[in-house]
């Protein structure tokens, strides 16, 4: 199925795009009609449970699961919505002539198609991602390269099998049981989840960009301590941060100039007056943008809501009350460390309200959730019912542990360096000796091998992003 | 000239880290998966005795395989003691009939003995189904060609062939059950089996046994069949005399998988020796010679097999008497001192706490 269809969009791609046009009219028309079958084709394969027959859409939006019409729920290629979202940017950067269309079939395949980076991302234009496989050409093989590649690895391991796996044991029981675990079960559910979610992808994502390293191929990072954001809108610059890029460079600034919104801004201009009215336009890309990274992150209407419309929401509100907090900020003392903790334990919580959404089967699941906070009679916060999800004392012991050690890590990388440049643990490490970055490498390797959460009787064979 | 001196040292400076770190690498990890995998000293003894079998010092003229029914029946010391019969049981936990025949391949590998003896029990199970049991049996082997297709024909639904080559990979969860045994023994084992022979000297006498639940059919499996077939011919190619036996337990059993099994020895000219048919002529009494109410025998039923059986041995086939061979003698006796000091010390618990404390269920540390 896969080859298949990457053949198709690779097809699509090499031939309708350097087609040399003699109109901006047809080179339009081959770009929309290259792009919607693509977009489309997405749709339709990964889509189609969701979207499904008139009767069943009602139903979908609250409560139906991906039960019906399960064909594609087994034939679905593996990480299509990131190389369908990958190829139609090379076909708008061909149309808008950021890149010379790429008349080598091979190498527009390899790029839609690069192994580490297939199933979960990171997402890469063609300009840098072709530039680094001509890069490649030239590196020699490189001791040093693979022992730092095979660190990152290594640390991508011990986030997945250490902490989001561990973490999972606890998430898992409490999200299927919300009429036993209630109360307080839901937060630490919900927190357990961010922390779950968090290490698995970051961790998927150093595998992918370390293995990647080892060939002499340099990605984009991804991740970049979100839990410490002090607002929403730092958290979507420091969590999957290519997808954001992605959508921001090829849908919503082309939004915004598109001709209906320069219109709408017109209108809303002379409606509400030059400084509201701007905004408009703004506010309805927003909308777009969000529905989209919703809708992308799996088509229920969990995700639209948990991973979109809830964020576009505070987001908005942000920019809404931006004016009255920038007033108020130097009376409370905005300066200080309080209120920079504050900031990012506010943006923390904010974001576990659309994890609540993000992790339900359903939409009527995840207010469920949110009842099951106030709901009574449900199992007693004891340790006993706690640790019935597996998690005893030892295992949360070692999952405190890890998660310490990944918070300084991250919290290393998060100031930045004198060149205000984000730092490399690997770096440091290196510069202390080789010695040291091996003593660190196996304590990476040795914890993940014994602490981690693989083998017979667990299920950890795939990242959560991986089924995206 | 001095620059590329310098730059010669700089190289070898890193080959030899390169090689120094590569051998801690390897040092910490074979020391952190021997820590880690469980060492069958205590309670669960049988995940030991595969492995025992490699620090025998003296020749068997027979070897008996199989599961429980094997190594809880016999006692190759009683049948040194009476008949000057060298033998040895290769028995483990619910040992599968395919086991047997790459553990029988195993043996051939080192010695030839003149009799091989396989308890049928294992008859009922046509493929393995369980990975614990798996893992008693074949962890402890070799590595061999035999290992390899032991390990290929056992693997039940979820275990990788991976996971046998560096068992960290499945016991790295015992992280949080290690024991002062587990430290103690990571470089050395004890021990447990005499000759392969699992004693329990406490009692329980057999009660009335429940009827047994009809099966849909009596058959034995294909594939079951087809590795007792490869026992024979093995046993054929090498010269080797096979006797198929069941052990005097009534407990979970059909008369019909009797018939079975008398067919198939019929149609092979092989013995077959049903000493459930016996236990009067060798005065077994299941109110005394079993310590967990008829399902296994303890020392006294086992004793009083293995003479009968022993007998039944040198009667019918050229046994070495090897008491007569001093070399062979003289490490029989560290055995005999052994499997006496054994019995001792668990009548001695018995008599002092009325139950077991060292041995069996209650020795189990996790």
């Amino acid at each position: 199925m896969r080859p298949l269809f990457q053949r198709f969009v690779a097809r699509n791609v090499v031939t309708i795009t350097p087609f040399p046009s003699k109109s901006n009219a047809l080179r339009n028309v081959a770009t929309v009609v290259t792009v919607v079958i693509n977009i489309a084709l997405l749709c339709f394969i990964k889509y189609y449970n969701v979207l499904g027959f008139a009767a069943e859409r009602l139903n979908l939006l609250f409560g139906a699961t991906q039960t019906h019409n399960s064909f594609f729920l087994y034939a679905v290629p593996v990480g299509m919505s990131f190389y369908v979202l990958q190829t139609s940017g090379y076909i708008l950067d061909c149309r808008w002539e950021k890149i010379a269309p790429e008349k080598n079939f091979f190498k527009v395949l390899l790029f839609s198609t690069y192994f580490p980076q297939l199933m979960s991302g990171p997402m890469n234009t063609y300009a840098s991602l072709s530039s680094e496989f001509e890069k490649a050409k030239e590196v020699k093989f490189s001791f040093d390269r693979i022992c730092d590649g095979a660190v990152r690895v290594a640390w991508g391991f011990f986030k997945k099998l250490v902490i989001a796996d561990r973490a999972a044991m606890t998430v898992n029981q409490i999200f299927a049981d919300h009429q036993t675990f209630t109360g307080l079960y839901v937060p630490i559910g919900v927190i357990f989840f961010a922390i779950q979610l968090y290490c698995d992808f970051s961790g998927c994502m150093e595998v992918v960009i370390g293995v990647s390293h080892m060939l002499g191929i340099e990605l984009p990072e991804n991740f970049n301590c979100p839990f410490f954001s002090k607002t929403v809108k730092e958290y979507w610059r420091r969590w999957h941060i290519t997808l954001g890029a992605w959508l921001r460079d090829y849908l919503m600034y082309p939004l915004l100039k598109s001709e209906p919104l320069i219109k709408l801004g017109d209108w809303s201009k002379a409606k509400f007056g030059k400084k509201n009215g701007k905004k408009v336009p703004t506010y309805v890309a927003l909308f777009v943008l969000w529905f989209a990274v919703g809708y992308w992150h799996g088509g229920l209407w969990n995700y639209v809501i948990g991973s979109g419309i809830l964020h576009f929401i505070y987001i908005v509100l942000g920019m809404i009350f931006e004016p009255v907090s920038k007033k108020i900020r130097p009376k409370i003392g905005a300066d200080k460390l309080y209120f920079r903790i504050f900031q990012s334990v506010r943006t923390f919580i904010l974001m576990l309200s659309g994890f609540v959404f993000f992790r339900s089967a359903t939409v009527m699941d995840a207010v469920d959730m949110y009842a099951a906070i106030f709901r009574r009679g449900g199992a007693a916060l004891n340790w006993a019912n706690f640790s019935s999800s597996g998690m005893d004392l030892k295992n949360l012991i070692v999952l405190i542990a890890a998660l310490l050690l990944v918070a300084a890590v991250d919290a290393y990388k998060y100031v930045p360096g004198e060149d205000d440049q984000p730092k490399s643990v690997i770096t440091f490490l290196r510069s202390k000796g080789v010695v040291v970055l091996w003593a660190a490498f196996m304590v990476i390797m040795v914890a993940t091998l014994i602490f981690g959460m693989y083998g017979l009787g667990y299920d950890s064979g795939s990242f959560i992003y991986a089924r995206i | 000239m001095a620059d590329k001196s310098n730059k010669d040292n700089k190289v070898i400076k890193r080959v030899v880290t390169a090689l120094v770190l590569l051998a801690l690498t390897f040092a910490i990890l074979a020391f952190l998966q021997k820590l880690l995998m469980p060492k069958y000293q205590k309670g669960v003894i049988e995940g030991s005795f595969t492995e025992e079998y490699y620090k025998e010092k003296v020749p068997h003229d027979v070897i008996i395989f199989g599961d429980c029914d094997a190594y809880e029946s016999y006692s190759p010391v009683k049948m040194y003691q009476e008949y000057g019969i060298s033998a040895y049981i290769r028995g483990s936990g619910e040992q599968y009939i395919n086991q047997t025949y790459y553990l029988l391949k195993d043996v051939l590998r080192t010695e030839t003995p003149k009799v091989v003896v396989v308890s049928i029990h294992n008859m009922q199970h046509d493929v393995p189904r369980n990975e614990a049991y798996n893992r008693m049996t074949l962890d402890g082997m070799r590595w061999s060609r035999d290992k390899v297709d032991a390990i290929n024909s056992s693997m039940v639904e979820g275990e990788t062939f991976a996971s046998y080559v560096f068992p960290i990979l499945r016991y790295h969860d015992r992280w949080s059950q290690l024991t002062r045994t587990d430290f103690e023994h990571v470089f050395s084992k004890n021990i447990t089996s005499h000759n392969g022979y699992y004693m329990r000297c406490d009692i329980k006498p057999q009660g009335k046994l429940p009827p047994p639940t009809p099966l849909l059919t009596y058959k034995f499996g294909d594939n079951a069949m087809a590795y007792l077939d490869k026992i024979r011919v093995l046993c054929e190619e090498n010269g080797i005399e096979l006797i198929l036996v069941r052990a005097p337990i009534e407990f979970g059993w059909y008369e019909q998988w009797d018939q079975n099994i008398e067919e198939y020895a019929a149609q092979y000219g092989l013995t077959y020796i049903n000493f459930c048919d016996y236990s009067e002529e060798m005065g077994l009494d299941m109110t005394v010679d079993t310590y967990d109410a008829g399902v296994h025998l303890n020392i006294y039923g086992a004793e009083k097999l293995s003479v009968f059986f022993g007998q039944y041995l040198v009667d019918n086939y050229n046994l070495t008497d090897y008491r007569n061979v001093p070399e062979v003698a003289a490490e029989y006796e560290k055995d005999i001192q052994f499997y006496n000091e054994m019995r001792d010390d668990q009548l001695y618990e018995i008599a002092t706490y009325g139950e077991l404390k060292s041995y069996g269920a209650n020795a189990i540390e996790n």
